[in-house]
């Protein structure tokens, strides 16, 4: 395409290129700059048009001009990152080479708190570097000003591919063409700013937290490159060293997170209950973590820090509620058929705010429908094993992944993966043989929310503590399959007297499920007879029991089957 | 799979007239099934491929939560 510059004046071409480098003002007399150039593109003459030039010139606003805004902030933002990775280059250089130097000085001294020291300093640096990071990713839009570059050029490039130097055949036509170009392009701009705005918000820094987070590494590090020195797990005031206990900043104690609005703190592994004691150290065991990484349904922004962990006393709250719920403890709960294990089951809460978001450390998603959290079942094991107990890597029967996503709030389970290389008790369900196997490749798993109350916990537990191919506990508020051995829940019409045969038992059908006013129309699965036919079973829609969802209890055959499953897995020796 | 509350229910029957109750049960199902489905642990069904249900839990989604248009335009207004 022909274009007319000239003598020191900047073409569109420019300046889609480099940016406005000087202003970045968006404003028909900026775009008087560029009228003569556009015409020579599109084939007008360079005279003055009053039909023509104000829709030109709208165009170029909204179009080129605000394509020339976003590349430069794009670039501006580019040359930044380039100064902040040399920044970090230096400090990932220097920093080892200065301690390896200062650790010659502490033999020299004798002194055991020039470590602590130099802990305080890095943990400083460090700390200070980790909030310019946060502070820096949500100032410098760097993938939305590109996008937005990017598809305003398109604009424009579509344009100029229709109407380079044909603009004189069809006038009607061609500003038709510039309207639609300079109305798309406004669209675009209004949507980015909406999203500027929306995510517009101060930043919050949590100062303690992050000194807390950092200490520990920092503290590891230092040691590890100055021989012959023990962890200074805090700061050293003066030349005063506190000594903290040994083990604090591993896995396995961690150092505390403060909630400034309760000032609580929590250890990053808590042993709630130590449940049986056993030789191998293997009781039946639930976790309860705060889930580190949430994978939203953002394409921009699939990975984030879930709002849990900068919410101890919620966490802690909500850990208390699950063990009630779980235990029996609710107000006025019916159902307590765990509490008499209570005494063998241990529980550990996990809560490590250190955690940067990665999918390794993704244990819940939002779920596309129906505002559910989805628990990420092949991530929970491995994770959970880099955490210790008595030396041990953790490994859970169950595991609860707390989550505060702020806009899905539906829980969810996953039911266990047994391995079926391990023993158990062999049982016999509408005469197929099958195994209440005692360990598994993946616990079950639940994404609780942290707004979850009444039966949420419980109900999600029936679900975690089945098993996959060995007999599973489905929801019976939906028309369910009996896919996957499912235990509580059979298909067919019409509704015979025998539900099943479980481990040579026969259980008998609710014919009615009148306590929900019968199963609806057209509906082909139905359920086992109740414990207590007034509610619905737990695993029904148990908001609608009469009265309170703590009236529910577990069907027949649920209840005898996740009894013995428990009894299974607790005989392992 | 927590059970969609009471008040969420009636909510989107007294804001959207053209869903049914037999609409929020279906589409229920169907996220639980497509959910289940999910898990890298799930072990594959026996027999023939399930009949495929993803485009009409999408557009039982829309009927009941509305298109992302309509969404959009909540949201600006």
């Amino acid at each position: 395409m022909p274009s007319a510059k000239k003598s020191g004046q900047t073409t569109i071409a420019e300046l889609l290129s480099q940016g406005d480098a000087v202003t970045g003002h968006r404003s028909r007399e900026e775009a008087q700059k560029y009228l003569s150039d556009f015409k020579s593109v599109v084939g007008l003459p360079d005279a003055p048009e009053p039909a023509l030039d104000p829709y030109l010139a709208e165009f170029l606003v909204e179009a080129v001009l605000s394509a020339a805004w976003y590349q430069r902030r794009y670039l501006g933002a580019q040359r930044k990152v380039y100064a902040y990775i040399a920044l970090n280059g230096f400090l990932i250089a220097a920093i080892p080479l200065a301690l390896i130097g200062l650790g010659t000085l502490a033999e020299a001294l004798k002194t055991n708190a020039l470590v602590g020291q130099i802990t305080g300093v890095l943990t400083g640096i460090l700390a200070l570097q980790k909030t310019l990071s946060t502070w820096y990713a949500s100032q410098q839009r760097y993938a939305v000003w590109y996008k937005s570059a990017a598809d305003l050029k398109s604009i424009y490039y579509a344009f100029i591919q229709s109407w380079g130097g044909k603009a004189g055949t069809d006038t009607a036509g061609f500003v038709a063409a510039l309207k639609n170009g300079s109305a798309a392009a406004r669209q675009l701009v209004n949507a980015e700013q909406l999203d500027f705005y929306q995510k517009l918000a101060l930043p919050t820094f949590d100062i303690l937290d992050m000194l807390a987070s950092t200490r520990s590494t920092v503290s590891t590090f230092v040691t590890s490159i100055i021989p012959g020195t023990t962890p200074a797990n805090v700061a050293v005031v003066g030349r005063n060293l506190m000594v903290t206990s040994p083990g604090a900043g591993a896995r396995s104690g961690g150092p505390a997170v403060t909630d400034q609005k309760t000032d609580i703190r929590l250890p990053t592994v808590s042993v709630l209950a130590e449940g049986e004691t056993k030789p191998n150290d293997n009781p039946y065991t639930i976790v309860i973590i705060a889930n580190p990484t949430l994978q939203t349904t953002s394409s921009q922004q699939p990975l984030v820090a879930d709002p849990i962990l900068t919410q101890p006393a919620s966490f802690q709250a909500c850990v208390q509620y699950a063990r009630d719920a779980l235990f029996g403890r609710l107000p006025g709960q019916a159902e307590r058929f765990l509490a008499q294990f209570e005494t063998k089951i241990r529980v550990i809460a996990i809560f490590d705010p250190s955690l940067t978001p990665s999918s390794a450390t993704a244990l819940v998603a939002e779920y596309p429908y129906g505002g559910i959290v989805q628990p990420l079942q092949d991530a929970f094991a491995s994770l959970i094993a880099t955490y210790q107990v008595k030396g041990k890597p953790i490994k859970a029967d169950v595991a609860f992944a707390i989550t505060a996503s702020g806009t899905h709030t539906r829980s969810s389970a996953y039911y266990t993966a047994d391995d079926e290389s391990s023993g158990g008790t062999g049982f016999k369900m509408d005469g197929k043989a099958f195994t209440h196997r005692q360990v598994n490749v993946s616990p079950g798993v639940v994404a609780l929310h942290v707004s979850a109350t009444s039966l949420v916990a419980l109900h999600e537990f029936g679900h975690a503590a089945s098993s996959w191919t060995n007999g599973c506990i489905t929801d019976l508020y939906v028309d369910s399959t009996d896919d996957y051995n499912a235990v509580n829940v059979r298909v067919g019409r019409p509704i015979p007297q025998a539900f099943a045969t479980y481990a040579g038992k026969t259980y008998q059908s609710d014919l009615t499920r009148e306590c929900l006013n019968g199963y609806p129309a057209g509906w082909k699965s139905y359920h086992c007879a109740e414990a207590d036919d007034r509610y619905p079973a737990i695993m029904d829609d148990f908001w609608l029991a009469q009265g309170k969802p703590e009236n529910c209890k577990h069907d027949k055959i649920t209840l005898d089957f996740l009894t013995d499953r428990l009894n299974s897995i607790m005989s392992r020796v | 799979m927590e059970p969609l509350k009471p008040e969420d229910i009636g909510k989107i029957l007294a804001s959207r007239p053209n869903v049914k109750i037999e609409d929020i049960h279906e589409y229920q199902r169907l996220v639980m099934e497509s959910l289940r489905a999910r898990s890298p642990f799930a072990p594959k069904p026996e027999g023939p491929a399930p009949a495929p249900g993803a485009d009409r839990l999408d557009e039982l989604h829309e009927k009941i939560f509305g298109s992302p248009e309509e969404k959009s335009r909540e949201r600006v207004t």
